[in-house]
C-alpha cells in the first residue's frame, strides 16, 4: 500500500458513499438470511473444519486434488509454487494474439494475470461487469466482490463509453456490457477463472455468480483455464457446495442466480492450475485467515474499510487484506491502521479472528524491528 | 501517516519515564481527587478504584491529537519525530478540558459510593494500564510495565479493582492474568452501579454509543441499559450497536489522525440519524464523537438523575 492511498481515498467522498448504499442495501438481507437459514452457521461451521484439516497437510490434500482431475481426458494440471510460476504456464497454454475472456478472480489480481497476458500481447476482457468497469478505469477493485462498488451509474456510463457501451442508467449499461460482451465470448479463444471451491474427491471446481458471465466464459471458449489456489480445496462435492452457499448468503445476495459447476467436457481442452503463492508457508497465527471464504462482508462493516475501500490494502484490502497480505508476504505498515475494533470477527461467517492476526503481524514488526524507516 | 515506529517508540520512551504514554507527570495528570469531598465517605479497603488514568489522560491527547492532524501529510509530519516528549503538557494545559474529564471521574467515583459500594481511593497506586503498547504490538513493553503496575498493587494488598473505561476494564481483567500473573477481581463501575430503586422517566432518550470494548471483548453493553432502566431513562437504539457497535476511530489517531476524523465522522452522522441526545461511556470516543456535536458521557446523565 502506499501512504498516499489513504489521502486519495479520504478526498474521494464517492468511496465511502457507494460502500455505505451497498452496506445500506445489503445488510438486513445477510441478516434475514441468517436468521431464515440456521443451516448456515452449522454450514460455516463444516467448512471452517475441513479447511482446517486441509491445511495441516497441504501435500496430501493437493495430491490428492491434482490427481482426483488429472485422471480425466481432455485435462491438463499444473502446480505453481508462485505468481511467476503460474504466470509462465499460463503463457505456454495461452501463447500471444488471442482474444480471453476472464471471470472476476481474486487470484488472478494476486498475480496480476491480465496485465500480464496483455503484456504479452493479448486481448484481454474483464467479463463481470464491475471487474470490466474496474479494468477500463485501470484501478484495483475496491471490494473483493463488488469491485465497482465507487462509482456512480454517471462515472460507470462515461468509463463504459470507452468500448462503445451507451446509456445512462444501470439497466441501460448492463444491457449494453451484455451485448459487448456477447461478440468477446463468440470470439474468444481461452476463457479464464478462479475457483470458489474445488472437490479432492471429484475434482469439481465450484463457482457461484449472478451475472451468468462466468458460464459462459468457462464453457463456450475451446480452451478453459481454471486457477485454484490450494485454500480452495474441500474434501467433498458436498462442502464445495455449502461453501459457496455460504459466500452468496454473507454478502446477502442469495440464493445466487448461478452454481457452476465446472469439470473437462468434450470439445474443450481443460488447463487446471493449483497455486500456492504462500499458503503453504504462512506462519500458525495465519492459518485461521486462510479459512476465509472471500465474502467481503468483513469489508463492508469496517468502520476504516467504510471510508477507504481496498485503497487500505494490498491486492485484498480491509481487515481480512491485512491477513492475507501476510501470507502473501507483502505486509508492510498499513496493519497499524485497523482500530482493532471487532467488527470484522463479529460478522464474520467463519468467525476469523481478524484482530488477533492484525496484532500479531504488529507483533511480528515490533520484534523483528522490522517497522523500517520511511 | 505516521510512522509505528516512531509513535511506538515515543510511547515506550514515555511510559518508562513516567508511566503514561504522553510524557508528562502524574501530578499534572491524576488531581480529580484534589479537594472531592467523598473522601470522607471512602477508607482502607482492598477494593480500589482504578481508574487508569484514562479520563485524565485524555484531554492531553486531544490537544496533541489536534496537533498531528494539522502536521499530517505535510513536512511538518517528519518534525515530530524529533519530539519524543510532548512538551503540550507544559505549554498548552487544556485547563478547561482537564477540569471537565476530572467532573466525570468525581461523578462516577460519587455515583459508586450513593450506589452503597465500598472502595478506597489511592492516588499513588492508580497507574496507566499499558494499552496502547499491547495494541501496538509491543508486548515486551506491554509485559514490563503490566508487571510493574501489578506489582505496586499487590504490595498494598488490593485485590479488586474497579475501573471506569473500556480499555482499562479490558487490560486489566483479560490480559493482566496472562501479561502480568496478576489475578485481580476486576469490575466496571457500570457492571456494580445498581441504585435499588425504580424511578420515573426521566423525560430524556438517548442514543447510546457503546465502545468496541464493551460492545464485543467484554460483552457488558447491557449493563449501562439495565442502569438506565432502573433510573426511568429512555433509549433508542440501532443497529450498530451492541456487538455490532461501530468504532469512533480513536485507536488509530496516533497513526492517522485524518482518517480517525472521517470514521467518527461517519459515526457521529449515523447516531445523530435518532435525533435522539447521544451518550458515550469511553473519554476516547467522546472526544472523537465531540468534534461533530454535542456528546455526553453517560457517568454525567446518571450522575444527573440521580442526584435530580
Amino acid at each position: 500500500m502506499r501512504e498516499e492511498d489513504i489521502y486519495k481515498a479520504i478526498k474521494n467522498r464517492s468511496i465511502r458513499a457507494g460502500i455505505l448504499r451497498t452496506w445500506e442495501n445489503l445488510h438486513n438481507a445477510v441478516e434475514q438470511n441468517i436468521e431464515r437459514y440456521r443451516f448456515l452457521k452449522e454450514y460455516a461451521k463444516d467448512v471452517k473444519m475441513a479447511k482446517l484439516e486441509v491445511f495441516s497437510d497441504y501435500d496430501r490434500w493437493t495430491e490428492k486434488a491434482m490427481k482426483s482431475i488429472e485422471s480425466r481426458n481432455k485435462c491438463s494440471v499444473y502446480y505453481a509454487e508462485d505468481g511467476k510460476e503460474a504466470r509462465k504456464i499460463v503463457a505456454e497454454i495461452v501463447g500471444r494474439d488471442k482474444i480471453i475472456v476472464k471471470a472476476k478472480s481474486m487470484v488472478s489480481e494476486e498475480i496480476q494475470l491480465r496485465e500480464f497476458l496483455q503484456e504479452i500481447g493479448n486481448e484481454v476482457w474483464e467479463t463481470d461487469l464491475g471487474e470490466l468497469i474496474v479494468q477500463l478505469a485501470n484501478e484495483k477493485p475496491m471490494h473483493v466482490l463488488a469491485p465497482a462498488i465507487h462509482y456512480s451509474e454517471r462515472q460507470a456510463a462515461e468509463l463504459l463509453r470507452k468500448v462503445g457501451v451507451k446509456g445512462y442508467t444501470a439497466a441501460e449499461l448492463a444491457e449494453g456490457v451484455r451485448k459487448f460482451m456477447r461478440q468477446k465470448f463468440l470470439l474468444a479463444d481461452v476463457g479464464i477463472s478462479g475457483c470458489n471451491a474445488f472437490s479432492a474427491k471429484t475434482g469439481r471446481i465450484f463457482l457461484v455468480e449472478n451475472e451468468g458471465n462466468i458460464r459462459l466464459s468457462t464453457t463456450l471458449p475451446k480452451d478453459y483455464i481454471a486457477i485454484v489456489s490450494i485454500d480452495k480445496i474441500l474434501p467433498s462435492d458436498e462442502l464445495c457446495l455449502k461453501l459457496v452457499i455460504l459466500q452468496a448468503a454473507f454478502l446477502g445476495t442469495f440464493p445466487p442466480a448461478y452454481i457452476n459447476v465446472n469439470e473437462p467436457v468434450e470439445g474443450q481442452r481443460m488447463h487446471v492450475i493449483f497455486l500456492n503463492n504462500g499458503r503453504k508457508q504462512a506462519p500458525e497465527f495465519l492459518k485461521e485467515q486462510l479459512t476465509c471464504i472471500k465474502c467481503g462482508r468483513c469489508q463492508i462493516e469496517c468502520p476504516i474499510f467504510q471510508i477507504t475501500g481496498s485503497l487500505w490494502g494490498n491486492v485484498y484490502g480491509g481487515p481480512m487484506g491485512m491477513g492475507w497480505s501476510g501470507i502473501l508476504g507483502e505486509i508492510g505498515y498499513e496493519c497499524f491502521l485497523s482500530s482493532l475494533c471487532g467488527k470484522c470477527k463479529e460478522v464474520c461467517p467463519m468467525e476469523i479472528d481478524m484482530p488477533r492476526i492484525i496484532r500479531e503481524l504488529r507483533k511480528m514488526m515490533v520484534r523483528g524491528n522490522n517497522l523500517g524507516e520511511v | 501517516m505516521y510512522h509505528p515506529h516512531y509513535v511506538i517508540r515515543s510511547i515506550e520512551q514515555n511510559i518508562k519515564n513516567t508511566g503514561n504514554p504522553l510524557g508528562l507527570s502524574r501530578s499534572q495528570i491524576n488531581t480529580w481527587w484534589e479537594g472531592w469531598e467523598g473522601w470522607k465517605k471512602v477508607g482502607e479497603k482492598d477494593t480500589m478504584l482504578f481508574t487508569g488514568l484514562l479520563y485524565q489522560l485524555t484531554p492531553y491527547v486531544d490537544k496533541l491529537v489536534d496537533y498531528l492532524y494539522k502536521f499530517e501529510n505535510t513536512f511538518l509530519e517528519k518534525v515530530t519525530r524529533f519530539m519524543p516528549k510532548s512538551p503540550l503538557g507544559i505549554l498548552l494545559k487544556p485547563q478547561k478540558e482537564a477540569e471537565h474529564f476530572n467532573g466525570i471521574v468525581r461523578k462516577i467515583a460519587d455515583s459508586l459510593i450513593k450506589s452503597g459500594i465500598d472502595f478506597c481511593y489511592k492516588p499513588e497506586l492508580d497507574f496507566y494500564s499499558g494499552v496502547l503498547l499491547y495494541d501496538m504490538g509491543d508486548d515486551e513493553g506491554f509485559t514490563e510495565h503490566s508487571l510493574f503496575v501489578a506489582e505496586k498493587l499487590r504490595e498494598k494488598g488490593i485485590k479488586k479493582l474497579i475501573t471506569i473505561d473500556p480499555h482499562t476494564t479490558y487490560v486489566l481483567r483479560e490480559l493482566y492474568p496472562e501479561y502480568a500473573n496478576a489475578e485481580f477481581e476486576v469490575k466496571n463501575y457500570l457492571e456494580i452501579l445498581d441504585f435499588k430503586s425504580k424511578k420515573e422517566n426521566e423525560n430524556i432518550t438517548l442514543t447510546l454509543h457503546d465502545p468496541c470494548y464493551y460492545g464485543r471483548y467484554l460483552e457488558i453493553s447491557d449493563e449501562s441499559r439495565r442502569i438506565l432502566d432502573s433510573l426511568g431513562i429512555e433509549y433508542k437504539d440501532i443497529r450498530n450497536s451492541g456487538k455490532l457497535t461501530s468504532c469512533c476511530g480513536g485507536p488509530i489517531e496516533s497513526i492517522s489522525p485524518k482518517l480517525t476524523k472521517e470514521v467518527a465522522e461517519n459515526r457521529y452522522d449515523e447516531l445523530s440519524k435518532t435525533g435522539c441526545e447521544i451518550a458515550t461511556m469511553c473519554p476516547i470516543c467522546l472526544v472523537n464523537l465531540r468534534k461533530f456535536g454535542e456528546i455526553k458521557d453517560i457517568s454525567e446523565i446518571i450522575w444527573g438523575a440521580v442526584n435530580a
